[in-house]
């Protein structure tokens, strides 16, 4: 038992797991700061095993809504659910059956999917043969009727959060992020939330930082495979005026009910094509508002110097000529600086 | 000989002055009216240089380009400029002379560094192009190397020597022609000619041989490819004193260059006047002296024929002599120095080549 001075309330999870904590420092630090990236309203608190405390400061109290429960969609179902739904089921035709355990089945869509399918709307789901449930899922999968999955059941951060978060850890010059529409693959409904960070505290390593988030974990490993590296490497960055050299973050925050990870590691996500147009749809967009933010500054910056230019031979062509014409007094120079000034302000 | 136009150099001296003065005037005048100091110039690009066939020299043609400090990219080397009038302004006003190198660093005391010596060149070449005068009349003199012997009596005009004589047989390793020669008057000279010679070695010979007494004759030494300063000092001794010049290098088409730098000048100075001997005469060595004298020779490299093959299409190479000697070449595959003459003993070239050459040109 726990004694609580402080009156805390909620949950306390306790777990102990053994590994080889030098070896994975830098993945445990890695994983906590990219959490924190993600969780702008959480404190993290951590003490390694050699003593060392390691603080993440919540940036803001607002956390983003709970995510709803919702009802899996005929079309990402597979055998195994349906038995486990006929199982528990109360429903005693198959009309009912499809309205009640199904995401987005209404009455009509229900008559007809199953006149589709070929099985009775009054057969009872407790009776189906092990082949009609599976004839059941196979048209699942080909029937056009059903409505594409509504995204409320998903709990993306936002864009605001996810601002929060980037700013809070990364401190950047620039950031712009990103929340694309709701959209589905396979049944699953997805929301892609990018974000391009630049400048700051963003490391800089001659290449993108990436972070991929999948439900607001952060994957860390096999980056190179992650559809969101590859759309990253076959994106033409000149167009958005953006050298290797410069420091860039980009952050990839995919939510879903079903995340598409290629392997049992749930260590990088597959290349479903549905998914991989939102990312490169996302960071695109945020791209472009990066690539408006280097131009500004280049303009600023050309501006600055020419200003500069101006302002350092000017003055000696007024001297010089001054002294080659034997004059005593110098030409006032001032009106022709400020005409460059005027351009300058104009640039902005 | 008489003295000739006392006051030429200071005359000369005058002009550009009140060009330099004219030159911060218009720069003034334009900032004074709120408009960015801006100058025309003639363009020295390669497409502006033209053949004068009547001048018998490159000048520039009709092509001008705009500077102006409004332009990001034009407003350094137009502070460069303006610097370097001043520059030559002081120096001209003061009566100091300087050198190419030291126009470069002087500018860092102003600071207005150059990026290296060429720049601050190109940057010279543009104020004689402006201002329309050489920039040896700004007083801005490359390194000297070149010399002059023989009987001309000079009169120096640079402070603390004005109004001073000096004979050029004075000193029997020749006199350097600098700053100071260069910007005297020509007072009296008994020679009827002017001998200009590439390589040191034979313009020793010649004063040894008594040359200049035998025959008469200032004998000039041009060190490889005359300097410019050399160059109108040749000029002006053809002009003022109505010398011929007659022109010795080695038998290979860059000595024959060398002559022809002096005789019609080069494009890299068609910009300015009065560094050409229209008049003067290559006496040699002659790609067909060195068949009929049976010289030892070398035969002509690959790039000896590359750069035939370059005159043999250059205007200024159009005369009958040219054309033919440079076919001699190409035919013989031959090239002599001037020193091969000593295989018939050292005084050969003076008592045998020399007075066929001077009769023949």
């Amino acid at each position: 038992m726990l004694l609580n001075k402080e009156g805390w309330h909620g949950t306390i999870v306790e777990f102990s797991l053994e590994g080889d904590y030098s070896k994975a420092m830098p993945r445990i630090l890695e994983y906590l700061k990219q959490t924190a990236l993600v969780t702008p309203y959480a404190n993290i608190t951590f003490v390694d095993p050699k003593g060392r405390m390691y603080r993440f400061d919540r940036a803001t109290t607002q956390m983003p809504p709970p995510s709803k429960e919702t009802k899996p969609h005929p079309y990402g179902v597979d055998v195994e659910t349906i038995q486990r739904l006929i199982r528990m089921t109360q429903t005693r035709n198959m009309v009912d059956f499809m309205k009640t355990h199904f995401h987005r089945v209404g009455e009509v869509t229900a008559h007809k999917f199953l006149e589709s399918t070929g099985i009775s709307q009054t057969r009872n789901p407790r009776k189906l043969k092990s082949e009609e449930i599976v004839r059941l899922v196979h048209m699942m999968k080909r029937f056009n009727g059903f409505l594409a999955p509504d995204a409320s059941c998903l709990s993306p951060l936002g864009e605001e959060l996810l601002k929060t978060g980037i700013l809070k850890e990364l401190k950047p010059e620039f950031i712009a992020v990103r929340q694309r529409p709701p959209s589905t693959y396979s049944g699953h409904p997805f929301i892609v939330e990018a974000a391009i960070a630049y400048g700051g505290e963003v490391p800089k390593r001659n290449d993108f930082v990436l972070y991929r988030f999948a439900n607001r974990i952060p994957l860390l490993y096999d980056e190179a495979s992650d559809v969101s590296w590859r759309i990253i490497k076959s994106m033409n960055w000149r167009r958005y005026k953006v050298t290797p050299d410069l420091p860039i973050a980009i952050l990839v925050h995919l939510c879903s009910t079903k995340i598409p990870y290629k392997t049992v590691g749930k260590e990088f996500i597959a290349d479903r094509p549905e998914v991989k147009r939102e990312i490169l749809n996302g960071i695109r967009e945020a791209a472009r508002e990066l690539q408006h933010f280097l131009t500004k500054q280049e303009h600023v910056e050309r501006d600055r110097k020419r200003l500069s230019v101006f302002s350092k031979y000017l003055p000696k062509i007024a001297q010089f000529s001054t002294d080659l014409a034997g004059k005593k007094k110098q030409p006032d120079i001032s009106k022709l600086l400020d005409t460059v000034r005027k351009y300058e302000e104009e640039a902005d | 000989m008489k003295k000739k136009q006392t006051s030429k150099t200071i005359e000369r001296k005058k002009e550009v002055l009140a060009n330099l003065t004219k030159f911060g005037d218009t720069l003034y005048d334009q900032i004074e009216k709120g408009t960015f100091p801006w100058i025309k110039m003639p363009s020295r690009s390669i497409e502006n240089i033209y053949y004068n066939t009547e001048l018998r020299q490159y000048v520039l043609g009709d092509k001008a380009v705009r500077r102006s400090s409004r332009n990001i990219r034009h407003i350094r080397p137009f502070t460069q400029l303006v610097w370097t009038a001043f520059f030559a302004n002081e120096l001209t006003q003061q009566r100091k002379t300087s050198t190419l190198r030291d126009v470069y660093y002087s500018a860092q005391a102003y600071e207005m560094s150059f990026t290296d010596q060429a720049e601050s060149n190109n940057v010279i070449t543009d104020l004689e192009t402006v201002a329309n005068f050489a920039r040896e009349d700004f007083n801005v003199f490359p390194e000297e190397r070149s010399a002059i012997f023989g009987d001309l009596t000079i009169e120096y005009t640079v402070p603390g020597y004005e109004g001073k004589h000096l004979n050029l047989t004075s000193h029997p390793d020749g006199v350097m022609i600098g700053p100071a020669l260069t910007s005297s008057e020509f007072v009296k000279t008994s020679a009827d000619k002017v001998i200009a010679i590439e390589k040191g070695g034979l313009f020793t010979r010649f004063i040894e041989e008594q040359v200049h007494k035998k025959y008469n004759s200032l004998l000039v030494l041009t060190a490889g490819q005359a300097p410019r300063a050399t160059r109108h000092f040749i000029h002006r001794l053809n002009k003022e004193l109505d010398l011929p010049v007659y022109v010795f290098t080695d038998g290979d088409p860059w000595g024959m260059h060398i002559a022809m730098v002096i005789i019609s000048g080069s494009a890299n100075a068609a910009h300015l006047r009065e560094l050409t001997t229209p008049d003067a005469k290559w006496s040699g060595v002659w790609a067909s002296d060195i068949v009929d004298y049976k010289l030892p020779s070398d035969p002509l490299t690959d790039r000896d024929v590359k750069r035939l093959y370059e005159l043999q299409k250059d205007p200024r190479y159009e005369g009958p002599l040219w054309q033919r000697e440079i076919k001699t070449f190409f035919k013989h595959r031959k090239k002599a120095e001037q020193e091969a003459f000593s295989r018939y003993g050292l005084t050969y070239i003076v008592d045998e080549y020399l007075p066929a050459k001077l009769e023949e040109s």
